[in-house]
């Protein structure tokens, strides 16, 4: 069993790189890529999150993370907060069902939370907002099918780093969340 | 009128929302509403100004809205955006006179940009039977893609628009 302290810098190092990948996506990607999407980096990490961690700590990291990112977007808390519960709901139910891991298994659950955030973000709009938003298919499509590219290489990071801070493997939960 | 000169570092992190992020903020007399342009148009305002940085909402986000006129005929009506790259310009009476080319200019009324800015060219018009306003199509005048670098108006209340302005850094 890790140590609190190990646990910690396990947490902070997973924010830091949360924070450093969610600065790529605003800041660098459009420099090299100019109006081609980015993929979800931020949500490949809150993914890893729900999956290597237990149901309440994985959702209380998951609206932590998502705190963490809000001054980079002009969505609302709310707004955001409904749609990552949302997706965290579908993820640990999905995760129960079907779990086989490795980062195949890892890069298919981004593809699908990369397509259910937008499903998800489309249908809160039209219910939670007076401008719903803009379907804008193309971005969308880019954006779902760029993810689980990315993630392929994002996995051994996230896993090495557990390996690191924790001293035993994650327990992957292949129950029900804990509610 | 007086500008300050910033330039774009980031873009908005989910695609639904058209802002751009900027290098100056706060400390560097940048508030809450304030005009962004760029030598050929709107660019959008300043709506969440931090220390060192601001977060500036783009006219073609679907939350953007400004005062506006057909240069050409003073026809006013407000200018939304849609999300997408073109915006709309609502509440103009069907009796107005407006063209596919027509230069839309900002009215002032809102208080954040100056009278007289351009912003955006008329793409289509369309009358319906049903209603007493027309329906415009527009395109911004500046491509929001291609933004480096952009002007703040410090202060575009009563001000109209006059090809001098003094630059700050």
């Amino acid at each position: 069993m890790s140590s609190p302290g190990l646990r910690i810098l396990n947490t902070s190092i997973l924010f830091l790189i949360l924070l450093f990948v969610t600065g790529i996506q605003t800041t660098l990607w459009f420099q090299f890529f100019g109006q081609f999407p980015p993929p979800h980096l931020w949500l490949i990490v809150i993914v890893y999150v729900i999956f290597s961690r237990g149901a309440r700590l994985s959702l209380f990291l998951t609206y932590l993370m998502g705190f963490s990112v809000l001054s980079l977007t002009a969505t609302s808390m709310g707004m955001l907060f409904v749609n990552l519960l949302i997706l965290y709901a579908i993820i640990s139910t999905l995760k129960s069902r079907f779990y086989w891991g490795g980062v195949g298994y890892f890069s298919l659950m981004c593809l699908i939370a990369s397509f259910l955030f937008h499903f998800v973000y489309l249908v809160t709009s039209m219910i939670f907002e007076h401008q719903m938003a803009e379907i804008l298919f193309w971005s969308r499509l880019g954006q779902g099918l760029l993810t689980p590219v990315v993630a392929i290489a994002f996995y051994p990071i996230l896993k090495r780093l557990d390996q690191w801070t924790l001293s035993e493997e994650p327990q992957m939960e292949v129950v029900g969340p804990d509610l | 009128m007086t500008l300050i000169a910033a330039q774009v570092i980031g873009r908005d992190l989910i695609i639904d929302h058209k802002t751009i992020s900027i290098n100056k903020g706060t400390q560097h007399g940048l508030k809450d509403g304030q005009a962004v342009i760029t030598l050929n148009g709107v660019v959008g305002y300043v709506f969440r100004p931090q220390l060192t940085t601001s977060s500036v909402m783009l006219m073609i986000d679907r939350y953007a809205v400004a005062d506006g006129l057909i240069q050409r005929t003073r026809a006013s009506g407000s200018i939304e955006g849609r999300g997408t790259s073109s915006l709309s310009m609502k509440y103009i009476e069907r009796t107005e006179d407006v063209q596919p080319g027509d230069i839309v200019v900002t009215g002032g009324l809102d208080n954040i940009f100056p009278k007289g800015f351009p912003l955006a060219i008329v793409e289509n018009v369309e009358r319906k039977t049903i209603s007493i306003s027309l329906k415009v199509d527009l395109k911004p005048l500046v491509d929001p893609r291609s933004l480096e670098e952009v002007f703040v108006v410090s202060n575009a209340a009563n001000e109209e628009f006059q090809p001098q302005a003094s630059v700050t850094q």
